[in-house]
């Protein structure tokens, strides 16, 4: 299955295709995704993930066309 | 009753003659530039005759609804104020929310233009009976707010009328006086409250219930449960607080990469604390400016910033505040009741610009002198930024002795002290003393007091600069340096580039590949292309009154393109959307070549630049090679690099000529 990754400045970004697709096998978590773009400790344990939007731990299970987003602040006035 | 989403007509105001005129415009024309700003910029390059007094009768005031406001799409309810620019001499044009857009649009219009000057105060108000302009001699001299109330009870029949509004800073032609909505949501920029003060026009009463017509309801419905969708989930932990937030500004300033994002992220900050959320990781990251762009955040360190964290804000929020259409509410009331000198006991919560206008920039640490400010600068109609910026400005030629207390009528004016600075405003409401002086910003402000002062006076091309330093964002700079509205930070950035995802269906673009923050740095035609690309895109979005935090969700979330084809019943693709952004753009630089205006002088105040480079913070020894960039952005639009002038092939390929030959005409009477 496929998902989408907005993947932070600090990880692994090879694994992604050209579009930020990750390919992960069915049934995978977060925590796949984690280990796929190398973040580690301290990042992972700090770092904050979201899975379609909604704040999500590494046990969540993903589906294909899901989105993970990691924090990334941006703003405006 | 056609099945598209735009009227087709537009209301002709002569205040000269006391004549209200309905015309038709041509399909041909919202094909070609869509409706709201680049409506505007169609009939005002036809309209102003060059060398036009920005504040005499020959310039032309336009009020323009978005080709998508009340058709159904959300996020669209935005309304702009254009006209030729008393600030900058060139283009102007501003944006606003609030309930306005619908109310043009729902009395059966696209677009609203005044031309001439009332003999006296008047103030337009359009009913299902008709236009007329009527007797303004009340309300010339109440503030924005309070005209709007009384106007409001004045001609509240089956429904409330939407109205805008200028205060006293219009009535008295302050250049960076603007127009209020809604209780205090502003058209701040461009100077267009001086223009309308310059019409004697007070106000603007609109009571219309016409419905907007949409081509493909289902489609827009369906985007819009898709979009909503995301945006309802889109929130924080509720262990992320406020004072959080400068940490990760830190950590994320310090990353190497530039990376594309999530611009639903934007979304979570928005809902979260409003534009708030920048105020005080903007300060670690090095997006904002301190002590009048002179100093970083060991200038303006923790003790004092922790006044700003927008939990502070919030606290004071008694309910979430939504615009015409929006489903992300950034905006919210306040109860400032225990705010000494406060007129009201309920406004506005002041935004990010305003904050850090009157707090970093200042190095003021007193959060209550801010909502104070942003309520009387809200009441007079005066924009925070450039009133911000002007006080700064007028701190550092007191601090330099360049003003003494004889200029300033025995005001003392020092960095951090607020109550100083209020009296300085109202001051430059009155246009009494100093405050005179002062009241056009800091151009003119700078000019008139010479002895060096310039050197304070950061402005490009005359319109001050606001609240988002270039030095971390070299996009940004070229923007406040090149574009037709000089010193404007919701035009394009390297930032909105990255969430937009416009590579996604514009055939021009590469996706966007993971590089070194130091190659935005470098002037390259890529970074010129990416500039174009996002300006395009935020044409199109003030075409269609979509709002800005919705266009900085990127096209995967707000997808302006699909609207677009839904709401109009066309089918045109993202490159011809694109190209239709190229040709406003691409007028709104005509105005300015047709008005003598030298784009080149637009060019930033160089200590936004960094020359000299600052000393300490996250921007430290940066220094823009903007005149480098310059000519490769004037370039990717087609225009001549050296002097910004659009080229005769480019005028031709996007058919302005053509364009500019049509007229409006026939009978323009709304339809029934």
């Amino acid at each position: 299955m496929k998902v989408r990754v907005y993947p932070p400045a600090y990880a692994t970004k090879q694994p992604l295709d050209r579009d930020g697709f990750l390919e992960l096998p069915e049934n995978s978590t977060l925590g796949a995704v984690h280990d796929a773009l190398g973040i580690r400790f301290p990042y992972r344990q700090v770092g904050l993930c979201f899975v379609n939007y909604r704040f999500a731990r590494s046990s969540v299970r993903l589906t294909e066309g899901d989105t993970v987003s990691y924090l990334a602040f941006v703003s405006g006035g | 009753m056609s099945d598209h989403c735009w009227r087709g007509k537009i209301l002709v105001v002569d205040l000269s003659g006391g004549t209200c005129t309905p015309r038709s415009i041509p399909d041909e024309v919202y094909e070609a530039v869509l409706s709201g700003l680049g409506l505007g910029v169609w009939y005002l390059n036809r309209a102003i005759p060059p060398g036009a007094d920005p504040l005499g009768p020959d310039n032309v005031l336009g009020i323009t609804s978005g080709l998508l406001t009340g058709a159904g799409p959300v996020m669209t309810g935005r309304w702009m104020a254009v006209c030729k620019s008393p600030l900058t001499g060139g283009w102007g044009d501003s944006n606003c929310g609030g309930d306005f857009a619908p109310a043009i649009k729902h009395c059966g219009f696209d677009a609203i233009f005044f031309h001439g000057i009332s003999p006296k105060p008047v103030y337009l108000l359009v009913e299902p009976s008709g236009a007329k302009l009527m007797d303004a001699a009340a309300y010339w001299g109440a503030d924005a707010l309070e005209t709007e109330r009384r106007l409001v009870e004045a001609h509240r029949k089956n429904r409330k009328p939407a109205v805008a509004a200028i205060g006293p800073a219009g009535e008295k032609l302050s250049l960076i006086a603007g127009i209020s909505n809604d209780s205090g949501r502003f058209a701040a920029r461009s100077g267009v409250g001086a223009v309308m003060g310059s019409k004697r026009l007070k106000a603007i009463v609109l009571s219309g219930a016409r419905p907007v017509p949409c081509a493909d309801p289902g489609g827009v419905k369906s985007l819009n449960v898709e979009y909503s969708g995301k945006v309802r989930r889109a929130e924080f932990p509720r262990f992320v607080k406020g004072a959080f937030l400068p940490l990760m500004g830190k950590a994320m300033g310090a990353l190497p990469s530039s990376i594309p994002l999530d611009g639903m992220l934007t979304t979570m900050l928005m809902r979260t604390w409003g534009s708030c959320s920048n105020n005080t990781l903007g300060l670690q990251n090095g997006d904002v400016p301190v002590k009048n762009w002179s100093g970083s955040v060991r200038d303006f360190p923790p003790p004092k910033y922790r006044a700003i964290n927008p939990d502070r804000i919030t606290e004071r929020q008694k309910y979430r505040y939504h615009c015409y259409s929006c489903i992300i509410g950034c905006g919210g009331i306040c109860d400032i009741s225990d705010i000494e000198g406060r007129e009201g006991a309920l406004a506005h919560k002041p935004e990010y610009e305003t904050v850090i206008s009157f707090s970093a920039l200042h190095l003021n640490s007193d959060l209550d002198s801010v909502f104070r400010i942003n309520e009387l600068l809200n009441r007079a109609g005066m924009d925070t930024i450039s009133a911000g910026m002007t006080a700064a400005f007028a701190i550092e030629c007191f601090e330099n002795g360049i003003l003494t207390l004889e200029d300033t009528g025995g005001l003392e004016l020092r960095w951090g002290d607020a109550r100083a600075v209020i009296v300085l405003l109202e001051k430059m409401i009155a246009r009494e003393g100093i405050g005179d002086i002062l009241a056009d910003g800091v151009k003119k402000a700078a000019e008139r007091i010479g002895k060096g002062s310039g050197k304070f006076a950061v402005h490009a091309g005359g319109q001050e600069l606001p609240m988002h330093d270039p030095r971390i964002d070299p996009m940004l700079g070229v923007v406040y340096s090149a574009d037709p509205t000089p010193g404007r930070h919701t035009t394009s950035s390297g930032l909105y580039y990255s969430t937009s995802a416009l590579w996604d269906k514009v055939s021009w673009l590469e996706p966007f590949a993971i590089h070194p923050k130091k190659e935005d740095h470098e002037p390259s035609r890529t970074e010129a292309s990416h500039n174009v690309a996002m300006t395009c895109f935020k044409m199109l979005v003030d075409g269609s009154g979509g709002c800005y935090y919705a266009m900085m969700g990127g096209i995967r979330h707000f997808r302006l393109f699909d609207y677009l084809n839904c709401a109009t019943g066309w089918d045109k693709t993202a490159d011809d959307y694109m190209e239709i952004g190229k040709r406003i753009q691409t007028l709104r630089q005509l105005f300015n070549i047709r008005h003598g205006v030298k784009p080149r002088s637009f060019r930033m105040h160089d200590r936004a630049a960094g020359s000299p480079p600052l000393a300490s913070g996250h921007n430290k020894g940066i220094t823009l090679k903007i005149d480098e960039m310059i000519p490769l952005y004037n370039e990717a639009w087609g225009w001549d690099g050296a002097s910004g002038a659009p080229l005769a092939e480019t005028l031709e390929k996007l058919s302005i000529p053509a364009l500019l030959a049509l007229q409006p005409a026939g009978n323009g009477a709304p339809d029934a």
